[in-house]
């Protein structure tokens, strides 16, 4: 405990430094205060009895850019002046007992993982620390915290860094076993503000203003081997005055006919089971939200309640998996105000109805969450009628009120027979994706839609039990319902038009990977080429590449982000220990 | 049992906060009665600048009758270029019993919570910060009053503001038509504030030397034309000959407010990070 205490007290001091003294020269001096209670703690003999432990990760990329402007590589600060980007986090971790403790240096240099390529970031500091330490059933947890409420639907704290998304809850968590059944959670601060952290005003703690509480409960029962997992979660957030008195003037400036007294807090709950029984699995949850602040599509404000269905069905059983998802969305984005938008201040999460897709060309368009208003479902199977063929099917859905965001149906097969050196895996996906909605972007005439037609083939060949080479050769074909099915549909471009790629990767397991790749713009004539190799030994990973790729969205598990084109040198580290 | 018990506080606990009631910020839901802007190719003269204080009081005050007196020394030392207002509210500024009146409105109180009134008397010059001051108001200080007033003077309003006022004694209405021609652009997006002003008004005062029966309010604002914090002037940010012609009317006014001692300021502010008065104007009732 009492070193818990010097630790806050270090960051106390540090922080009241900040106040009076340079914030880089006093982060560096919290950062390493902070390094050096770390290296204290195992000296310090808090309880001998038990050997401490030291664990951690790195995490590095660079970039070099190089103009190429037929493909948009040009005119921004990257290729005007910066022409090299970084970003890192290392994160350390101390545990010894029941106390766990850890703190992460971010660093971003001229980094163009926040704005998607427009413009540069820069930021050195302290990203993350927290203390945690368990007491009996009870465990408490003060610093940045990453967490979630059951699926997250109100309440996630998280970090995503490809899209600059790290938003933790930099205050207190309290965790309470209850017994072996129920456990109670409760936490409270405010959420960090990344921006901030990159901005030139930038403290030691960088939070968005509004305050965030919330309680939680999850229980699981087993009666007659049927499994119950039950939650229930409440969240509220205060929006501050100064951040009230900006949506007060924005709703003044509105027509009189749409203007409304916004509210100060917002109270959000969601009620949840999972059920197991035999080889099925059900999970439902209703979340709710009393009236709040949110922005329509024209970008004016507007005040509602909320709600949000959700519910999942599962069947598995040997060589056969089938699940049928559904979700319901009403005005349900909740952010720290609304003022912020994106991927900023994002207090929940809502996981998109949709293939999470590896290959290049069958993800390049994918569903992002509409938390206003989306209808979606999705129904995937799996089936494997004999060893060695396994078949994926997937149909997914998700419309508003008005019209269709977005539908997929895919199908791949796959053969890998036993003993033999090849695996081949080839497959078909069709996706009707409303580019006027989801990237704001309307297509010539009334069109809304990229409909496309992708075919694809993954072949993998083991020459030696070390030595295999991989080859993926894809096809997205856009304009499907006119080309291929005789839709009289006016011609016109999709978007960027059609695409051909082709890779092939030679690995030397466990340590050397290299591809080559081509991303081919059949109506833009341009080649997107990639040159990658990568060593691998232990938990160590360094990689390094040439590549150009195209504009578009950059998507991570339905949150998603405009990313611009690429052409350049990119490096990667990471580490674990 | 304990479970029944600690679910039972979790689901009161949930159903407790969303009840709870809460005071919102003030939204305008009524557009003045014309509302007209357009862009003139001819730019006028600039008016002479004219400060306007905002001098935050309250009857129970005790220090706060040297404020209003500042105020007024201030006025007639730079006459016809500075303006007072007596904004009460806050914590001294409940009525005695034997008060006839109430100087507090929902608008007073918003502009002492708007401006971060901490103490009283305080007063602004303008709404921009003076170096040396910890806030956008000046607590106390009174001998520095008119060298804050007087600085503001060296600055060249970019808004040129007109008043126009009629008075139906029968409705006991008053109609402003306020009039602003920029004569520069500006980035910033501004707001217009019109306030309805009454002076020698005979009503109890706390003073250093006692309390005053029959004390004399000068400049106290009575209500407002528009909400606390403004309306806003156009949609985009003003450029030079944009010419914003908005009317607004104050209803069935209370039959104890004199009309004689009545008249209408209104003032061009920026409604950002800054919250600086550009220009303002006075004008009586009845002429």
């Amino acid at each position: 405990m009492r070193l818990i205490t010097s630790l806050l007290s270090l960051v106390s001091y540090e922080n009241n430094l900040l106040m009076h003294h340079n914030t880089r020269v006093t982060s560096v001096l919290a950062a390493i205060s902070l390094l050096c209670l770390l290296l204290y703690l195992p000296l310090s003999g808090q309880d001998q009895s038990s050997p401490g432990r030291f664990s951690g990760d790195i995490q590095f990329n660079g970039r070099v850019f190089a103009t190429d402007s037929a493909i948009g590589a040009a005119n921004t600060p990257f290729y005007d002046w910066a022409k090299s980007s970084s970003e890192s986090w290392l994160q350390l971790n101390y545990s010894q007992n029941s106390l766990e403790m850890g703190v992460r240096f971010d660093m971003y240099n001229n980094s163009d993982i926040f704005s998607g390529g427009v413009t540069e970031a820069n930021g050195i500091g302290i990203g993350r620390w927290f203390v945690k330490k368990r007491v009996d059933n009870f465990t408490f947890e003060g610093g940045y915290i990453y967490d979630q409420f059951g699926s997250g639907s109100i309440l996630r704290a998280y970090e995503a860094r490809a899209l600059g998304i790290d938003n933790p809850i930099v205050g207190v968590k309290g965790t309470y076993d209850l017994n072996e059944h129920i456990r109670l959670k409760g936490i409270a601060g405010k959420q960090k503000d990344v921006r901030s952290f990159i901005s030139k005003n930038r403290q030691f703690i960088n939070t968005y203003s509004p305050y965030i509480k919330g309680l939680n409960a999850e229980g699981n029962w087993s009666v007659n081997k049927i499994n119950f997992s039950p939650g229930l979660s409440f969240m509220n957030r205060t929006i501050d005055e100064e951040t009230m008195a900006t949506i007060a003037t924005e709703i003044n400036g509105q027509g009189i006919d749409t203007r409304f007294v916004p509210k100060y807090n917002l109270y959000a709950y969601s009620f949840y089971n999972t059920v197991n029984f035999k080889n099925w699995s059900l999970f439902l949850e209703y979340a709710g939200k009393s009236e709040d602040v949110l922005r329509d599509y024209d970008n004016s404000l507007y005040n509602s309640t909320g709600n949000m269905m959700y519910g999942t069905l599962s069947y598995s059983q040997k060589g056969f998996g089938i699940s049928l998802a559904v979700k319901k969305l009403n005005d349900f984005d909740i952010r720290t105000s609304p003022l912020e938008q994106l991927t900023s201040g994002l207090v929940n999460f809502l996981p998109p109805q949709m293939r999470q897709n590896s290959l290049r060309l069958v993800s390049r368009y994918n569903h992002a969450t509409q938390p206003l208003d989306e209808l979606s479902y999705m129904l995937d199977v799996v089936y494997t009628p004999k060893k060695g063929i396994t078949m994926t099917g997937t149909y997914a859905n998700a419309e508003n009120e008005d019209e269709l965001l977005f539908r997929e149906i895919y199908f791949d097969i796959e053969f890998k027979r036993p003993k033999k050196k090849w695996k081949i895996m080839m497959g078909l996906q069709l996706v009707d994706y409303n580019i006027a909605v989801l990237q704001a972007k309307p297509l010539e005439g009334d069109d809304r839609f990229v409909d496309t037609f992708t075919p694809f083939t993954e072949f993998t060949y083991k020459f030696t039990r070390r030595k295999s080479m991989r080859v993926e050769l894809q096809y997205l074909l856009t304009e499907r319902d006119r080309v291929l099915l005789g839709s009289d549909k006016e011609e016109h471009l999709q978007d960027l038009g059609d695409w051909a790629y082709a890779l092939v990767e030679f690995n030397f397991a466990p340590k050397y990977s290299i591809s080559i790749s081509d991303m081919y713009a059949i109506d833009g004539s341009e080649h997107y080429y990639d040159l990658s190799a990568s060593y691998t030994k232990g938990a160590n990973r360094f990689s390094i590449g040439w590549a150009k790729q195209v504009e578009g969205i950059i998507c991570t598990g339905g949150i998603c982000r405009p990313e611009s084109a690429f052409s350049g040198l990119k490096m990667g580290i990471s580490s674990t220990f | 049992m304990k479970y029944l018990a600690i679910f039972s506080v979790l689901i009161s606990t949930f159903l407790l906060f969303p009840s709870c009631e809460e005071v919102g910020p003030t939204i305008e839901f009524e557009a003045p009665l014309v509302d007209t802007s357009f862009i003139s190719t001819v730019i006028p003269p600039k008016q002479s600048k004219v400060v306007v204080i905002e001098d935050f009081s309250g009857v129970q005050c005790v220090n706060c009758p040297i404020g209003n007196e500042t105020v007024s020394a201030i006025l007639e030392a730079l006459p016809g270029q500075a303006i007072g207002l007596t904004v009460h509210g806050g914590d001294l500024a409940v009525p005695y019993p034997n008060s006839t009146e109430d100087f507090v409105s929902d608008e007073t109180q918003e502009l002492n919570t708007f401006m971060g009134i901490v103490g009283w008397p305080a007063a602004t010059f303008d709404r921009v910060p003076f170096d040396g001051q910890e806030f956008l108001f000046v607590l106390g200080q009174f001998s520095n009053w008119q060298a804050f007033a007087e600085s503001r003077l060296t600055e060249q309003p970019i808004v040129n503001i007109d008043l126009k006022n009629t008075w139906d004694e029968e409705s006991r209405t008053v109609t402003t038509e306020v009039t602003s021609v920029y004569t520069e652009g500006d980035p910033d997006p501004h707001k217009l504030s019109v306030f309805l002003v009454e002076s020698h008004i005979i009503d109890p005062q706390l003073a250093p030397e006692g309390k005053i029966d029959d004390y004399e309010h000068n400049h106290v604002v009575r209500d407002m034309f528009t909400i606390a914090t403004g309306t806003a002037l156009s949609a985009d940010a003003p450029v030079a000959g944009l010419t914003v012609a908005k009317t607004f009317q104050l209803e069935n006014i209370p039959t104890d407010y004199d009309m004689n001692n009545s008249y209408v300021v209104a003032m061009v502010h920026r409604s950002g990070e800054s919250r600086e008065v550009l220009q303002g104007v006075e004008k009586s009732i009845i002429d």
